[in-house]
């Protein structure tokens, strides 16, 4: 079997369609939505189109599992066991268990909101980040960033099956948010344990992880304020081991992100 | 009568202009739209899927359809034209201007002040009949939207599947569903919506 599989060699069937981050960004509606008061930007039941922005948000999360087990499968793979040890590969077998669940999980949650498996396309940067040579870079690209972005958007969907009054929702986010909280504990105990004598491969992963958090908070996807779909969930990622002032700079990575799509965007334009 | 689709070319999003014109003159034809009112359909091509919302107006006898470009747009293709959903949007709003048109709807507000629950019973009702055509209808996503503004409850999904099945309803009918759910929703009153924001752009002075 093939170490080190590239996104283009990930198994899909015809139903899903794949699409690029820039394509997205690009998009010359961008810069005119920029322009338009269309009010807060959050996941609330009361906003236009709550409807259809949830089921988009949930594909999106059920896409983005299929993808965290990938990563956290290939991770058992494609090292030996000097390159990561085996109770580290344990780990993230146990982790695509929890994975599979969810992957599960969000089908049944996508049939109960009306959406259909591929009916939203499917970007893959999610699975690019767990393609590091460095098995200490994936687990700060995918167990810290990715799966700290999984807290703020499994909280952000929770909340909105709270509002909402739908049970479903709300209680399946909130048991899949509860693994999560672990995954991320899970890449910051091994990044102490197999950087302890070796500051500079700590430093250059925790450099990935910060690219990584920058590109998923992509065009103000995540943040704080109201302009946010996303809104970062700082007490849940306190419990999964990130500092305050970690959080605060993933802040300012979210603020900064979002005036370069706006750059970018307004550069495409003229 | 009269169609007219604004605008006459889209620039912003890959729909071609005659392919639309095209599915409206079939939705026209399957619903059984009056022949003799004019009919504009008018697409905001700024808002993108997952920005989804209609408005159906009477104004000065003919129908004005306004959709977001989300109601059109594929999921899977940014900015490219999904056939199927393009279908039942503009079915599904032909029958609502119907609605209005045919009478049993004069007492119904204005679109814009609809409740959300209000307007999701109405499109519930719209939206069977344009199943009942035979048009690639969504029932679980209608469904769900109408339990998000409805309730998630027995009562809810009773009424739900009530509109569906059922025969013709005037807007007293749709109004006492509304006061049905009002009434089932345990849900505290904050989270009991009123449709207080819309997508659409203030016309332009």
């Amino acid at each position: 079997m093939r170490k080190q599989l590239p996104p283009e060699m990930l198994a899909r069937d015809s139903r899903f369609v794949r699409t690029s981050i820039m394509d997205q960004v690009m998009d010359p509606r961008n810069q005119l939505i920029g322009q338009r008061d269309l009010g807060s930007a959050r996941l609330q039941p009361e906003r236009p189109a709550a409807g259809d922005r949830a089921r988009n948000l949930m594909h999106g999360i059920f896409t983005g599992e299929i993808q965290a087990l990938e990563g956290a499968g290939r991770t058992t793979f494609d090292f030996d066991d000097e390159q990561a040890p085996f109770a580290l590969k344990l780990d993230m077998a146990r982790q695509c268990w929890d994975e599979s669940r969810h992957v599960e999980i969000s089908v049944k949650l996508g049939d109960w909101m009306g959406t259909e498996i591929g009916e939203y396309s499917e970007a893959t940067f999610l699975y690019e980040a767990a393609c590091a040579p460095d098995p200490i870079l994936r687990l700060c690209g995918v167990n810290r960033a990715l799966e700290g972005l999984a807290i703020d958007v499994f909280n952000t969907m929770k909340e909105f099956g709270d509002l909402s009054g739908d049970p479903v929702l709300e209680f399946c986010e909130d048991w899949m948010l509860a693994d999560e909280v672990t995954h991320v504990k899970m890449g910051s105990d091994w990044l102490r344990r197999l950087t302890a004598d070796d500051p500079e491969r700590r430093e250059r992963a925790l450099d990935f992880q910060r690219t990584v958090d920058k590109l998923f908070s992509l065009g103000g996807f995540r943040g704080e304020t109201d302009e946010n779909p996303i809104q970062l969930a700082r007490k849940l990622r306190q419990m999964a081991g990130f500092s305050t002032d970690e959080i605060d700079e993933l802040a300012e990575i979210a603020a900064q992100a979002k005036a370069d799509a706006e750059a970018m965007v307004a550069g495409a334009g003229s | 009568m009269t169609v007219t689709l604004v605008p006459e070319q889209f620039t912003l999003v890959k729909f071609d202009a005659d392919e639309v014109r095209g599915l409206i003159d079939a939705a026209i034809a399957d619903t059984g739209f009056p022949s003799g009112v004019d009919v504009t359909v008018e697409v905001d091509e700024v808002l993108p899927h997952p920005l989804t919302a209609s408005i159906v107006e009477i104004v000065d006898g003919g129908a004005l359809l306004w959709f977001t470009g989300g109601c059109f747009e594929s999921p899977q293709r940014a900015a490219g034209l999904s056939v199927d959903h393009t279908k039942v949007e503009l079915a599904t709003a032909l029958f609502r201007a119907k609605d209005r048109l045919d009478g049993g709807f004069q007492s119904a507000p204005e679109d814009e002040a609809l409740t959300e629950r209000q307007r999701t019973v109405w499109d519930a009702y719209a939206e069977a009949r344009v199943a009942a055509l035979g048009y690639p209808v969504r029932v679980q996503r209608r469904r769900y939207v109408f339990r998000l503004y409805g309730g998630f409850n027995d009562v809810a999904d009773a009424e739900f599947e009530r509109l569906w099945s059922g025969g013709p309803l005037d807007w007293p009918e749709l109004e006492a569903t509304s006061e049905r759910l009002a009434a089932a929703d345990t849900r505290p009153e904050s989270k009991k919506s009123i449709r207080r924001e819309s997508l659409r752009q203030p016309a332009a002075s």
